[in-house]
């Protein structure tokens, strides 16, 4: 039987870093759960920036017109079933490294748009998307980073039409964080 | 002493023919009446240049004001300009505290017809600010994805004369921009026919653009 895939987007700036014990403990629990863990360290791939020219919805549809690792990262993120982003939380908000990866993600989805509540939003390309959690990295507690952060990932849900969304937070000076990485992660997989 | 304002446009399309463009050059429109010395920086070129591209990071610091214009890139700004805020945070790390303080307003605009879908962006910003030393001035959040509208026009020339005077976005710009500029069921209609024809344009058929690579 083939392993479940959660994709995990590293997006720690610094090498030996930031990030690196949050992604590890990720790996663990999933692999506990007979997971299969993805991990993409976006810093060290050559992801060229979204040039923003909508190639992806008019002229090319569903492949982003960059040949590069951007397209792979795009589908390894949507053949996954639960997809992770792990970032130092920058400005309440995901890392540049995190963000160039997220912005090529955008060929997953339609350019038309439809109603999702009352808000206007894309139209879904595939059948199915993975849940998202989100996991920001601080190096203390700061209420108002997370709520932005938690705001965040519950936008991107939204916008990639994830079934389920979860953020929580590991902080560099020891701090106990609630929920864990494990308490989010277990949610997402037993919904 | 002539006062400057640092024009920080966060669009790949860069600053001649991206709205970001358009909407920094109606913003600041009125500090060069007021006598402002401006000049604009493209940050997705300077983000990701080293050695003279650094310029941008010192020039931040000893602007009176800086704007900062970009689109929504999913619910946040596009990654080189998230690059180019880590590097002004980075180099201002050791700023010295009794320089006077650089100000710092923030206009993000998207393809939704509801600005507020601006809000985590500009978010941002605001919390860019306050990690760079700078003084929060306040945010716009335009959208309709850079329709020309009488509204928003308005909004921007209000925001840049409050702006201009040395006074923060006002809230009355902030809320006439903060409108959306139809009713949401127009703007689906309209949106996705014009996805339709530009489809068309480049030879793809209405099955084709709904294709999916990865399935």
């Amino acid at each position: 039987m083939t392993a479940r895939t959660a994709c995990i987007l590293d997006g720690g700036r610094r090498i030996g870093s930031d990030t690196a014990g949050a992604c590890r403990e990720t790996v663990d629990l999933l692999e506990r759960r007979g997971w299969a863990a993805d991990v993409l360290r976006l810093r060290d791939l050559d992801v060229a920036p979204c040039r923003g020219c909508f190639a992806c919805w008019v002229k090319t549809p569903g492949l982003c017109i960059i040949d590069d690792i951007g397209r792979e990262i795009a589908e390894r993120v949507v053949r996954s079933e639960i997809l992770v982003f792990v970032t130092p939380v920058t400005f309440g908000g995901y890392s540049s490294e995190l963000k160039k990866g997220v912005d090529r993600l955008i060929p997953l989805i339609l350019p038309y748009f439809t109603f999702v509540g009352r808000e206007v939003h894309h139209i879904r390309r595939y059948r199915s998307y993975p849940s998202l959690l989100g996991i920001g990295v601080l190096p203390h507690p700061d209420e108002d980073e997370e709520r932005i952060f938690r705001r965040l990932v519950r936008r991107n849900s939204i916008n990639f039409h994830a079934p389920d969304a979860e953020a929580c937070f590991v902080y560099e000076d020891g701090s106990p964080a609630r929920p864990t990485i494990g308490e989010v992660l277990a949610e997402v997989i037993e919904r | 002493m002539t006062k400057h304002v640092l024009v920080l446009v966060g669009s790949p399309r860069g600053l001649e023919v991206s709205t970001s463009g358009r909407y920094a050059c109606a913003l600041t429109e009125r500090f060069e009446l007021e006598g402002w010395s401006t000049e604009s920086i493209d940050l997705h070129r300077a983000a990701f240049l080293q050695g003279e591209g650094d310029e941008f990071v010192s020039k931040a610091g000893l602007a009176d004001l800086i704007l900062l214009v970009a689109p929504l890139y999913v619910d946040s700004l596009p990654a080189p300009t998230i690059r180019a805020l880590e590097r002004i945070a980075e180099g201002r790390a050791e700023r010295d505290p009794e320089a006077p303080s650089t100000r710092l307003a923030a206009l993000v605009h998207c393809g939704f017809v509801e600005p507020k879908q601006n809000e985590t962006a500009i978010e941002i910003c605001r919390r860019f600010a306050s990690a760079a030393g700078f003084e929060w001035f306040g945010g716009l959040m335009l959208g309709g994805g850079g329709m020309p509208s009488r509204r928003a026009a308005r909004a921007l020339r209000e925001a840049g004369d409050a702006l201009a005077r040395g006074f923060p976005i006002p809230p009355g710009a902030r809320k006439r921009a903060g409108r959306p500029m139809m009713p949401s069921l127009l703007y689906i209609l309209g949106g996705n026919l014009m996805w339709r024809r530009a489809a068309k344009k480049h030879g793809v058929s209405k099955d084709d653009l709904l294709g999916a690579p990865y399935s």
